[in-house]
C-alpha cells in the first residue's frame, strides 16, 4: 500500500521509527535548533531544579504524553501520535540560553550550575541571568561557573569567587546589608506607612 | 486644610513625574545608571600572564605591573567604540604614558590587522583569547580602561571609551599623582 506522505519525510520516517521513542531527537527535528534539547535530557536524567516548577509540570506533562503517543503508536494510529508529538510542544519551559556543549556529564553538578547560574544577573543585558542571556559574557560566566563547580568550589565559593570581580550587582538577589535595606524593607516600611495612615484617615472622620 | 486634601494624591504624583523626568533629564545629558561601578578599584591586579599579540612586542602578565604606573586598555577590532577612543590611546602615548593593550576575545589575524591598520599605541600587547584574565579583572565590554599604580594597585577604571574629557580631568592627573 502506498503511504501519504503528508508530513515532511525525514519528520515522517523519525516518527515511523518510534521505536525506542527518542524524544530528545524529535524534538531537536521539529525545532531545528539545540537549545531546547538539553530541556528534555533534563526531564531524562529526572534532574529537575528544584525551584523550577514550571520545569517539573512539564516534565509531568511529558510523561503522561509519551505513554499517550506510544500506545498511539502501537494501534498503528500515526496521525493521533504525530499531533500528540507536537501538542507536547506546549508543554516546553523557558527556552535557556545554555547549550548542550556547556552541560556537565555530572547531573548533580549541572543542576548546582542552574541554580548558580539563575541566580547570577549578566552584565549586558542587565535584567537577565546569565542562564537566560545569549550574550558572550555570559557564556564564558557559564563555564567558569561549571570550571570552579568541577575544580570542587561549594556554591558559595563561586558566587564569591564572581562578585569579587563583579560586585554584588551580579547577584539578581542582592544580599541583605546596611545599603540594601531600603530595597529590601522598603515595599514593608510603604505598605505599614499607607496603612497607618489610612487608618488615622478613618478614625478622625468617625463620628466615635 | 481637610478640604485641600484631596490634592495630596495630585501633588504626589507630581513629584513622581518630576523624579522621573529629572532621571531621564540626567540620562539625555549623559548619565549612566546602567553603568556597573567596580569594585577592582582600590585592590590588587589580578595574576594573569597572558601572550603576545605581536611577534616583535612582550605580552603582558601581572608582574609587568610592578614598580611602574600601567593603563590597561582593553580592546577589540570588533569593537566599534574602541575606534573612536583610539586616537586618544596614541596621544596618551605621546605623553609619556605605559600603556599596555589586552585585546580581548579577538582572533589574532584579525586584531593584528586591526593595529596596523589603525596604528599600534600600545608599549606591552596580550591577547586574551578565552577572556579569562578579562573576567578577573571584572571588565563586562570593551572597551574598558584600567589605571594600575606601581605597587599594582587598580587605581581606576573607565568603562565604555575614553573620551577627551575624561582623559583631561580624570586620567591625566590621576596619572601625574601616581607617577609622584
Amino acid at each position: 500500500m502506498k503511504q501519504r506522505s503528508v508530513f515532511p519525510l525525514p519528520l515522517r520516517e523519525r516518527i515511523e521509527n518510534l521505536g525506542e521513542f527518542p524524544f530528545e531527537e524529535i524534538r531537536l527535528d521539529f525545532l531545528g535548533e539545540g537549545v531546547r534539547a538539553e530541556k528534555i535530557m533534563v526531564c531524562i536524567h529526572e534532574k529537575k531544579p528544584p525551584h523550577q516548577v514550571f520545569l517539573s509540570i512539564f516534565c509531568v506533562g511529558q510523561k503522561i504524553l509519551r505513554k499517550t503517543i506510544l500506545s498511539l503508536k502501537e494501534r498503528g494510529k500515526r496521525l493521533a501520535s504525530l499531533t500528540l508529538v507536537i501538542a507536547t510542544l506546549f508543554f516546553m519551559g523557558p527556552a535557556l540560553a545554555i547549550s548542550p556543549d556547556e552541560i556537565l556529564a555530572d547531573p548533580t553538578l549541572e543542576a548546582r550550575a542552574r541554580d548558580i547560574g539563575q541566580s547570577l544577573r549578566c552584565l549586558v543585558c542587565q535584567n537577565q541571568s546569565i542562564d537566560d542571556s545569549d550574550a558572550e559574557l555570559a557564556h564564558d560566566l557559564r563555564l567558569l561557573v561549571r570550571q570552579r563547580l568541577t575544580a570542587g568550589d561549594s556554591d558559595d565559593q563561586v558566587k564569591n569567587y564572581i562578585t569579587t570581580r563583579y560586585g554584588d550587582y551580579v547577584l539578581l538577589k542582592p544580599p541583605f546589608k546596611q545599603e540594601t535595606f531600603l530595597l529590601w524593607l522598603g515595599p514593608g516600611i510603604l505598605l505599614l506607612a499607607s496603612a497607618g495612615g489610612l487608618l488615622l484617615f478613618y478614625r478622625k472622620r468617625s463620628p466615635s | 486644610m481637610r478640604r485641600l486634601l484631596f490634592l495630596l494624591p495630585i501633588i504626589l504624583f507630581a513629584l513622581l513625574i518630576s523624579f522621573l523626568g529629572w532621571r531621564l533629564i540626567l540620562i539625555a545629558r549623559g548619565d549612566t545608571p546602567d553603568l556597573v561601578p567596580s569594585v577592582m578599584i582600590n585592590k590588587p591586579a589580578p595574576e594573569f600572564d597572558l601572550p603576545s599579540l605581536l611577534a616583535d612586542k612582550p605580552g603582558l602578565s601581572s608582574k609587568n605591573l610592578q614598580g611602574k604606573v600601567t593603563v590597561i586598555n582593553f580592546f577589540a577590532s570588533w569593537c566599534v567604540p574602541c575606534r573612536a577612543e583610539h586616537p586618544l590611546l596614541a596621544a596618551l602615548k605621546n605623553k609619556g604614558v605605559v600603556l599596555a593593550g589586552i585585546a580581548y576575545k579577538n582572533k589574532r589575524v584579525e586584531a593584528v590587522e586591526w593595529l596596523s591598520k589603525m596604528g599600534d599605541p600600545y608599549n606591552r600587547i596580550a591577547l586574551d583569547a578565552e577572556g579569562r584574565t578579562a573576567i578577573d579583572f571584572g571588565v563586562y565590554g570593551v572597551p574598558e580602561t584600567y589605571v594600575v599604580d606601581k605597587q599594582g594597585i587598580i587605581r581606576f577604571k573607565q568603562t565604555g571609551p575614553l573620551t577627551p574629557e575624561i582623559v583631561a580631568d580624570e586620567l591625566l592627573p590621576l596619572l601625574k599623582e601616581l607617577n609622584q
